[in-house]
C-alpha cells in the first residue's frame, strides 16, 4: 500500500495523528461490531486511517473529529457492503418497509397470564451469545444499524448523519431491522423449546421447564 | 398534572410512538401523550418493558475495548504516517 498522507507535511500528520489517536480504540470497537470479525476490522480501520488522512484538511472543526472519522469509517463499512450485497446479499428494498413487522412481544405475551410474564422469562434466557448470534444474522445493513442504535447508543440523528440518510429512513429501516432481530430470537427460542410454534390462531405458550 | 391535558390516544398509536420513546427520540409532546396511555394500559406497558429490556440487553454487548488491542498492523500503519 502507498504511504498515506506523503504529500502532507511533518506538522500535518502530527496533527492528523492527534486528532486520530484518542478515537482509534472507537474506531476498532464500532469496526468489530459491525465486520463481527477481528480480521476484517483491521482492515475496515485501516482503510478508514488512509482516507482519513488523505482527507484530513477537510476536517474544520477539530472537535468533531470522532463523529467525522466514525462517519468514514461507516462510509467505507458500507461501500464494502454494498459491494458484497451486489454478490450475495439483499440490498435494502424501501418499498418493502410497510410489510408486516415482527414483534417478539406479540409471539410470546400472554395478556390473561395474569401470573406470570412470558415474555420476560425468554428474555431472560437469552445468552448475550445467543444475542449476538441473532446479531449476527442479520443482513450486514441492517445489522449496522441496530449496533449504532442499541450497541452504541447513537441517536437518530448521529446515524443520519453518519449514513447520509434522512432520518425517517433510518426508522424505517430500524424497525425493519428490529423485526428481523426478533424474527431470529424468536427462531432460537422455538429451536431451544423455551416456547411452542403455534398455528395461525394458538397462542404460544411458555413451557415450564427451565 | 401534565400529563392530564395530553391527548387520549388507542394502542395501535400508542404502538407508533414506542420505538421512540424506548430509544429517548421523542418529543416532549408525543412522550406525554404515550405515557398518559401507558398509565391506563397494561398491555402496552408491559411492551413498553420488554423492548426496553431488549434494548438494555443489546446495549449490554458493547464490547470492552480496554481487553482489545488495535493490532500491529495499524499500528504500523500509524507509524507510517
Amino acid at each position: 500500500m502507498q504511504t498515506p498522507c506523503a504529500e502532507h507535511t511533518a506538522e500535518e500528520r502530527k496533527q492528523f495523528k492527534e486528532a486520530l489517536l484518542p478515537f482509534l480504540d472507537d474506531l476498532f470497537r464500532v469496526g468489530v461490531e459491525l465486520c463481527k470479525s477481528k480480521s476484517e476490522a483491521e482492515e475496515l480501520v485501516s482503510e478508514t486511517v488512509v482516507r482519513a488522512c488523505e482527507n484530513f484538511s477537510l476536517l474544520r472543526d477539530r472537535s468533531k473529529a470522532k463523529q467525522w472519522l466514525l462517519r468514514i469509517l461507516t462510509n467505507v463499512f458500507i461501500n464494502k457492503c454494498r459491494k458484497k450485497s451486489i454478490r450475495n446479499e439483499v440490498q435494502y428494498d424501501e418499498s418493502s418497509d410497510d410489510e408486516q413487522q415482527f414483534s417478539l412481544f406479540d409471539e410470546l405475551s400472554q395478556p390473561f397470564f395474569w401470573w406470570g410474564n412470558p415474555e420476560r422469562e425468554v428474555m431472560n434466557r437469552f445468552l448475550d451469545e445467543d444475542l449476538r448470534r441473532a446479531l449476527s444474522a442479520l443482513p450486514e445493513q441492517s445489522r449496522s444499524i441496530v449496533v449504532m442504535c442499541d450497541v452504541e447508543g447513537y441517536t437518530y440523528e448521529e446515524i443520519a448523519e453518519l449514513l447520509n440518510t434522512p432520518i425517517g429512513t433510518i426508522r424505517s429501516r430500524l424497525s425493519r431491522a428490529r423485526s428481523q432481530l426478533q424474527r431470529h430470537l424468536f427462531d432460537h427460542a422455538v429451536d431451544r423449546g423455551w416456547v411452542a410454534k403455534r398455528d395461525e390462531r394458538q397462542k404460544r405458550k411458555i413451557t415450564n421447564e427451565k | 398534572m401534565k400529563n392530564e391535558k395530553a391527548k387520549d390516544i388507542d394502542c395501535r398509536e400508542a404502538l407508533k410512538l414506542i420505538a421512540a420513546y424506548v430509544d429517548k427520540q421523542d418529543g416532549e409532546h408525543d412522550r406525554q401523550k404515550l405515557e398518559k396511555h401507558l398509565n391506563s394500559c397494561q398491555h402496552c406497558f408491559d411492551r413498553v418493558e420488554f423492548e426496553k429490556l431488549l434494548k438494555s440487553r443489546l446495549g449490554g454487548l458493547k464490547l470492552d475495548t480496554s481487553t482489545m488491542k488495535v493490532s500491529p498492523k495499524i499500528k504500523r500503519l500509524l507509524e507510517d504516517l
